[in-house]
């Protein structure tokens, strides 16, 4: 197993496109026993290429962990990490490739959902609904009349049996006495003038005509009550004594 | 859940129109929001009312998730018949500005020799 012989370290490759620079580092047991002896190296922006560092001779151990984290501002795609070690203490140097998910080198088709369309015409039925050969009885919507008669209740309002309480609209007595304010116009507390009807003596004199009738210039005539005379009737023979 | 960033290459259609319409390709990345990735899109040409194909490049277009949009003009009719996009997933895709912290690729503690492809 693996474990059982310790490890030198010589390089590390990294096959890799990142728009931000980044930092790999590699982390072995040896010394005391823990994953904590280190080395990193800043690997620049670029597009995807083999990027190669030279480890230290003390980096050598029975186990390592590779690490690599890209700058805040950026992405990078991994495509591959191998380690030139060699087994302590006559192994050969060899690359050795660390697991780096697969990215393939071939383009895979992906169909899109489209929906097949065929190569031949199909036949589709319109909705035409088919007219019978036979006629087909249709009942009319006559509304049967019965043969005997059924009872009809008149909308009479029923009668009730026991007196109902009917409240008259008498406003009822309040317990306690109210204050009623009569109509009584308030007499000021000052006097308010008040204008007698006196029409105002003007200051100049106004000519005022009198009612006297105007003489004629000319006599007029005037008939004098005089009683006419009555005709003279004849003469009366009268009776006298003798 | 876990979904892989791909890199795509190209989308290849067939179809029948009679006037132009316009693709337009839209993915998540960068910036996590679906976005046109074909600036004001590629124009489809008429096909003179033949079925024909046609490749349309996607280089350096990356994404988690993807839809097509065709749009014919005003007065074109536009039948598609197939699409085929071609793509293939990147193994390793770190975004350095993933929350919190950034993501990182790291091992488990392996033995030399004992692990790797």
């Amino acid at each position: 197993m693996g474990w059982e012989k310790s490890h030198l370290f010589g390089l590390v490759e990294v096959d890799i496109t990142a728009t931000v620079d980044g930092v790999f580092t590699l982390s072995v047991d040896v010394p005391n026993r823990a994953i904590t002896h280190s080395f990193s190296f800043s690997i620049p922006a670029g597009p995807r290429r083999p990027v190669r560092s030279r480890l230290p001779g003390t980096m050598q151990g029975h186990y390592t962990i590779a690490k690599y984290a890209p700058g805040a501002a950026g992405v990078a795609e991994l495509y591959g990490v191998r380690v030139w070690s060699r087994q302590l203490p006559d192994g050969q140097w060899g690359w050795w490739p660390l697991p780096v998910l697969d990215t393939p080198a071939e383009y895979i088709e992906l169909k899109l959902p489209v929906e097949p369309t065929s190569e031949t015409y199909s036949e589709l039925k319109l909705p035409v609904e088919e007219t019978p050969v036979t006629y087909s009885e249709l009942k009319l919507p006559v509304e049967e009349t019965p043969v005997t008669y059924s009872e009809l209740k008149l909308p009479v309002e029923e009668t009730p049996v026991t007196y109902s309480e009917l409240k008259l609209p008498v406003e009822p007595t309040g317990e306690a006495y109210s204050e009623l304010k009569l109509p009584v116009e308030e007499t000021p507390v000052t006097f308010s003038e008040l204008r007698l009807p006196i029409e105002t003596t003007p200051a100049d004199y106004s000519g005022l005509r009198l009612p006297i009738e105007t003489t004629p210039e000319s006599y007029a005539e005037f008939q004098l009550p005089v009683k006419p005379t009555p005709p003279v009737s004849d003469w009366v023979a009268v009776p006298v004594d003798e | 859940m876990f979904r892989v960033v791909n890199d795509f290459k190209e989308i290849t259609i067939v179809y029948l129109s009679n006037g132009p319409a316009t693709l337009q390709f839209f993915t998540d990345m960068p910036g996590n929001a679906l976005t046109a990735r074909l600036g004001g899109g590629v124009t489809i040409p008429s096909s003179s009312s033949k079925r024909i194909p046609m490749t349309i490049p996607l280089d350096n277009i990356r994404g988690k998730e993807f839809y097509p949009l065709i749009t014919p003009g005003g007065s074109t009719q536009f039948e598609l018949y197939s699409g085929v996009v071609w793509l293939r997933p990147i193994g390793v895709y770190l975004d350095g500005a993933a929350v919190p912290q950034g993501e990182i690729w790291q091992t488990v503690p392996i033995a030399p020799g004992a692990g790797g492809a």
